[in-house]
């Protein structure tokens, strides 16, 4: 389980726990340029999982259901209640409740079918029928064959990111995080003994170097 | 996907992704130029954003106000006179039991009490209803837990 999938845990809507309405009063005061710039770069990237998977999820979304669910009105009356300890940070609050959204997602794609955003007349779905299928009960079983494509485009982004570290002892070892789910540059930082900033640079070759990537199909 | 690989695959894709959103130590000057770098226009983006954060905001607000109405019918079923009696209170008086109710919750509430000053006297009154509901609650939860 990788970071994003640990905070999921703490995601969840604690049914027993209401919704603390002051919470808005320090929301109305923040900083929302600067706290929307790294939530909406979270967002990206989270967004590119399901791309590479052959679906598709508007990033602006998922960072407007981030702030319904700091707002206290999510969609279908989810709400979070932000952790200011654990959180002291605006934005990684907004992050974490996106890691949380599709963290979920990943853990059940294997049982549930991932849908497009829009309907057949056009119309826009919630959120969260897309990426929290088992939070609306609207589970959907998978085909074989989709099954089959799933398997195959996640292989490829394997693949594709050993062949980048490929000469790169630094990035190999960026990767070896990475499928042990260790996610968090200071983590990766701690577990390979490297610099935080030779992992950030790293990170930004990674992306660079992902950024027209599409998984190859057999 | 039902074999481990593939297990091992999601968690590998899930990490990635999450590594590559994360902005640990780059300011905001950076993250923008990789948002840019992305093909992101991120002035465009930005705006449409804070625009549906005023809205969510508003929506929050009334949806509020809403349950706060509900509330205030249940409470003066329950407790006729308190909210009669507030409502000659002034904006002193309210603060000050609002300071009080806050601190005597069993439970942590998060009252930015640096700016109760600058807010309107219904702000103010609804902030109290709030709380004077905490503690109806904490009352009612500690009867019901004996």
């Amino acid at each position: 389980m990788n970071e994003g999938g640990n905070e999921e845990g703490a995601s969840q809507v604690n049914k027993e726990e209401r919704y603390d309405p002051t919470i808005r009063e320090e929301l109305g005061q923040a900083d929302w340029e600067s706290v929307l710039i790294p939530v909406l770069k979270y967002a990206h990237s989270r967004a590119k999982k399901f791309h590479w998977l052959g679906f598709s999820v508007e990033p602006e979304e998922m960072v407007n259901e981030a702030v319904s669910r700091a707002y206290g009105s999510g969609t279908g009356g989810t709400y979070r209640n932000w952790n200011r300890e654990k959180y002291p940070r605006l934005e990684d609050f907004l992050i974490s409740i996106i890691a949380s959204m599709t963290s979920h997602q990943a853990e059940h794609a294997e049982r549930f079918k991932m849908e497009p955003l829009t309907r057949e007349d056009g119309t826009q779905k919630d959120l969260e029928d897309m990426i929290s299928p088992a939070a609306t009960g609207s589970h959907y079983p998978i085909t074989p064959e989709e099954e089959i494509l799933l398997a195959e485009g996640l292989e490829s982004i394997s693949s594709k990111l050993y062949d980048i570290a490929e000469g790169d002892e630094d990035m190999g070892s960026i990767v070896v995080c990475l499928e042990d789910g260790i996610s968090r540059p200071r983590e990766i930082a701690k577990a390979t003994g490297l610099d935080k900033k030779v992992v950030n640079n790293k990170l930004r070759t990674l992306r660079r170097k992902l950024k027209e990537f599409r998984p190859v199909l057999r | 996907m039902s074999n481990d690989k593939g297990k091992k695959n999601l968690v590998f894709i899930d990490a990635l992704t999450d590594a590559l959103g994360r902005s640990e130590g780059l300011s905001v000057e950076e993250i923008t130029d990789e948002l840019w770098e992305e093909g992101i226009d991120v002035e465009a983006t930005l705006q449409r954003l804070l625009v549906k954060r005023e809205e969510i905001s508003r929506a929050a607000k009334r949806e509020r106000l809403e349950e706060a109405k509900k509330e205030r019918l249940r409470m003066e079923a329950e407790r006729p006179g308190f909210l009669k009696r507030i409502s000659g209170w002034t904006k002193e008086q309210i603060l000050a039991t609002i300071k009080e109710l806050a601190a005597s919750l069993d439970e942590a509430v998060s009252v930015s009490f640096r700016d109760l000053e600058s807010k309107s006297r219904e702000d103010l009154v609804a902030l109290l209803e709030d709380l004077e509901l905490a503690k109806q609650r904490e009352s009612y939860d500690k009867k019901e837990n004996g």
